[in-house]
């Protein structure tokens, strides 16, 4: 049953990528640019070479950690949508400590790794205790602590901590080479896409196996059940903000210490594409992964498509368009396989269909399956209403 | 038995008849051939157990339903109903027990939503002052401009009753309207129903409390099992009579057999001295509540739904902290316990709302299981879940216990009422209880279910566990209760034994007083 709601996500996924880039064709071809070498250098650009494949990988890894975070927070209905700040405070913790802290070989990185993620569960935990005191809403404490980070983060750089030995530009000085992530292939890629993946892995096991993870399900669906269990609410959102935080934090981790390596003028909105990512993934850490992977392939892609000349605002439409379809086919999926009715009207149909294939050239045959084509199809879509569904 | 059949004299004009109305769900016959005839200016009780058919007789009349055989005869035309919209049309409109308003909006958005014809301008400032108008002729005054969460239960109920009577409501239909209510806004509730009796109206109402019925009904048809076994005039008859009518028999003293006799002297297990508690949701709290549980008894607390039985479950479960007075179990003072202390020294609870509190519907059975012992063995190992263990024990405990389920890997909500409280009942069970705290256990259960969980309920008193039993059914009160204690206001009367208690005062103990003054 399990294995058949995956069937239907495939199904959706590549139903919303095919409308994606029919719908992407056509604004494309209105533009007036050609179509089949647009897609061709998308394609190049984000699985067609290895730099290609490395540059994906690096936008999948931040927003990997944002969207790991929401599923995190979202889970529990916490609706920590400060991934975004989180991660800027990740980055900046991690700058301090590799900036700071003079530790030999490889402590260095394990303190930029930690100083990053707990400045990350620090700055989540002001709204939690927010929360849990003044029964402020999180969404709008995490939100508005957003923008104190990114500005926090330009006041640094381009105040006190900006290297004067590199003119004007709004940059700290580089970290040493001991704060900095191992390469993975040749010079985007790094460890933090590992980092990334075991972190999916182990909140995977910790959801399904721990009490804390049954715990904040349990939360998530009854704040009014978690209390007649017993268990104490404002421990579980506190620690939930906690990790959520921690982990946003890693992405800014990443950031600076796997690829730029030093603290700058930090590009914005990845914290926002994770909570979308989060909810592709229906917060599953797994699919996370899979999301993100796929997320970073858009924007890498998009990245080539721009350095081709293609009007950015027309990837920005493509990059939309793929969310919207995707989110779209998403719901319908989980409607379908969730309604009774169209799962009645499906059986009737498929009955239906069985009465009118034996009885070929009656006209119920006539009218269930006008021509060749569409009974095929019909059949095709009959099977997967057989194993769809929960 | 006799048929009693009041047959009014009034014009067929003025009348709405409902002939033969037979309708069956599956091989379940619900209406049985019912007759029932409505007067206009009248208010019409439908008394009669869970399952006696009331509220699909009212649902046919007021559209939801087609009946397979019957007619309605309204005002002397037949007419056939086909939805809701058409029995508005014509003037029958349904006050359910679940509100149907939308809480973002305000009270006039709500009428206007629920307008037939909705024109392009929204004619917002007429329709608030027919609102005005309609709500100070009947007593049912609501503030157009506030918004529905804003609104008391009670409120909103008029904000329902103005919905129907804006779009011109002729006959009213009530399912359980006081369920909800407090005492007062049942008081102010009757009061309005009574104006716009006089005003012309046909208010029809669903009820199985017999108090009710005789403070506010005219006349009143008794259903039971389908079928209608009487209509009589409130002046031609007495609560013994509905109740005998209602029942089909006289009421048996004690039903549950082998009752050992509780010892008086027994360890009581939980006490609690001169407690006061406020309750959450700003209800009727409790005030200065003093009552003793005792090994092997059990002690049912009688009363109408809101009168601070809630707050008193959440009280000793630990959700809702005393504001003065003690609490011991076992003799140790347990006052200012959290519900996990309290459910570690023994205290089980099996809380009025199964699907909201008791459960989780949302997730799968074993999860439920181990909703309140996740963090023990056999299910918590310190850090970790012992799924494969769960899963075994919610496999023995469905067999054991005889859960109907569509399959051991089902969510909680797919299991119909009957199943979930047992499945809680198992749950709550394990682990040896000394109190045993269960609110409401048969609401919504079918007749085998209830028996079953009144059934189990004895055999755990009887090995020697305390059980404090609240429900607003009296009938279960009686049937299993070893001594019981009526809850009015927020306090609670002195215990008395069952088996001395008559049924009649304990009924007008829960209106709140004694002596039968209101209702002779």
């Amino acid at each position: 049953m399990k294995r058949a709601g995956y069937l239907w996500k495939i199904a959706a996924f590549l139903l919303s990528l095919c409308l994606t880039l029919l719908v992407g064709a056509l604004a494309l071809w209105i533009n007036g640019v050609p179509v089949g070498s647009t897609y061709a250098r998308l394609f190049a650009g984000s699985v067609g070479s290895i730099s290609g494949i490395e540059g994906s990988l690096a936008y999948a890894t931040e927003i990997g950690f944002t969207a790991l975070a929401a599923s995190i927070a979202f889970r529990a209905r916490v609706w920590n949508i400060g991934a975004e700040g989180q991660l800027m405070m990740g980055a900046f913790g991690a700058s301090f400590a590799a900036l700071f802290l003079p530790l030999p070989g490889p402590l260095l990185l394990v303190a930029v790794i930690i100083c990053g993620a707990a400045a990350g569960a620090l700055w989540a935990l002001l709204p939690a205790a927010l929360k849990i005191w003044l029964s402020v809403n999180e969404v709008f404490s995490t939100l508005m602590l957003n923008y104190v980070a990114v500005l926090w983060v330009d006041y640094l750089v381009f105040g006190p901590w900006r290297d004067t030995s590199m003119g004007g530009f709004p940059y700290t000085k580089g970290f040493p080479d001991n704060a900095m992530f191992p390469v993975v292939g040749h010079a985007e890629a790094h460890f933090g896409a590992i980092l990334a993946a075991l972190c999916a892995i182990a909140l995977f096991i910790l959801f399904r196996r721990s009490r804390w993870g049954f715990e904040t399900a349990v939360i998530g669906y009854s704040e009014a059940a978690a209390k007649y269990a017993g268990m104490s609410t404002s421990r579980i959102i506190c620690e939930v903000m906690l990790l959520s935080g921690g982990v946003a934090g890693l992405a800014g981790v990443g950031v600076v210490a796997g690829s730029a390596g030093r603290l700058y003028t930090l590009e914005q909105g990845y914290g926002y594409i994770g909570i979308l990512v989060s909810w592709l993934a229906g917060h599953n850490p797994l699919l996370v992964l899979v999301m993100a992977a796929f997320y970073g392939l858009l924007l890498q892609g998009g990245a080539a498509l721009q350095m081709a000349g293609v009007e950015p605002s027309l990837v920005r439409i493509l990059q939309a368009m793929m969310i919207l379809f995707g989110l779209a086919s998403l719901t319908l999926v989980r409607h379908w396989g969730q309604t009774s009715e169209f799962r009645l009207w499906l059986t009737q149909r498929r009955l239906q269909f069985q009465l009118a294939a034996k009885d070929a050239g009656s006209d119920a045959a006539r009218e269930f399956a006008p021509d060749a084509s569409l009974r095929y199809k019909s059949r095709w879509w009959h099977g997967l209403g057989a194993f769809g569904g929960r | 038995m006799q048929r009693i059949t009041d047959r009014p004299s009034q014009p067929a004009a003025d009348r709405v008849v409902l002939r033969g109305i037979t309708k069956t769900f599956g091989s379940n016959v619900v209406n049985d051939n019912v007759e029932l005839t409505l007067v206009r200016g009248e208010i019409h009780a439908l008394l009669g157990e869970n399952g006696a058919g009331k509220t699909t007789l009212t649902n046919i009349l007021s559209g939801f339903y087609q009946p397979d055989a019957g007619e309605i005869i309204l005002w002397g035309k037949r007419v056939s109903l086909r939805s809701p919209k058409d029995a508005l049309s014509l003037g029958i409109g349904m006050v359910h027990q679940e509100f149907q308003l939308i809480d973002a909006f305000t009270v006039i958005d709500n009428i206007l939503l629920a307008q037939e014809r909705a024109e392009l301008r929204l004619q917002r400032a007429a329709t608030a002052r027919t609102l005005t108008e309609l709500g100070s002729a009947n007593g049912l005054a609501v503030d157009p401009d506030r918004f529905v969460w804003q609104l008391s239960v009670g409120e909103r109920q008029r904000v329902e009753i103005l919905k129907l009577l804006n779009r011109g409501a002729e006959v009213l239909i009530f399912d359980e309207p006081t369920a909800v209510l407090t005492p007062q806004e049942a008081d102010d509730l009757y009061l309005a129903l009574r104006r716009l009796a006089d005003a012309g109206k046909t208010i029809v109402f669903i009820t199985h409390k017999l108090k009710e019925v005789m403070s506010a009904a005219d006349r009143i048809t008794v259903l039971r099992r389908g079928k209608v076994v009487a209509t009589v005039r409130k002046s031609e008859t007495t609560i013994e009579q509905l109740a005998s009518l209602m029942m089909g028999k006289d009421r048996p003293a004690q039903s549950v057999s082998a009752r050992p006799h509780c010892d008086p002297a027994a360890a009581p297990v939980l006490q609690l001295i001169g407690v006061s508690a406020v309750s959450p949701r700003g209800h009727i709290g409790l005030h200065d509540v003093d009552l003793t549980v005792r090994s092997g008894e059990i002690l049912g607390i009688a009363g109408v739904a809101g009168n601070g039985q809630s707050v008193l479950a959440e009280l000793i479960a630990g959700l809702v902290p005393a504001t003065s007075g003690t609490i011991e179990l076992d003799g140790r003072d347990v006052t200012k316990c959290n519900p996990l202390a309290m459910m570690k020294a023994g205290v089980r609870y099996v809380p009025e709302d199964r699907v909201k509190v008791g459960l989780v519907p949302e997730l799968g059975l074993t999860d439920n299981l181990i909703l309140r012992d996740y963090r023990r063995p056999p299910y918590g190992n310190g850090f970790w879940i012992n799924w494969a263990q769960a899963h075994h024990r919610l496999a023995a405990l469905v067999t054991q216990l005889d859960i109907r389920t569509p399959g051991l890997d089902a969510n909680a909500g797919k299991l119909s009422g009957g199943n979930q409280q047992k499945l809680l009942l198992g749950r709550e069970l394990r682990g040896e209880p000394r109190l045993l705290l269960v609110a409401q256990p048969t609401r919504g259960l079918d007749l085998d279910a209830c028996a079953t969980v009144r059934r189990w309920l004895v055999e755990l008193r009887n090995s020697g566990i305390g059980i404090l039993l609240i429900s607003e059914d009296l009938d279960e009160i009686f049937e299993i209760s070893d001594s019981l204690s009526v809850m009015y206001r927020g306090e609670l009367t002195t215990p008395q034994p069952t088996r001395t208690s008559d049924w009649s005062s304990i009924g007008l103990l829960m209106g709140g007083d004694g002596t039968r003054g209101r209702d002779a």
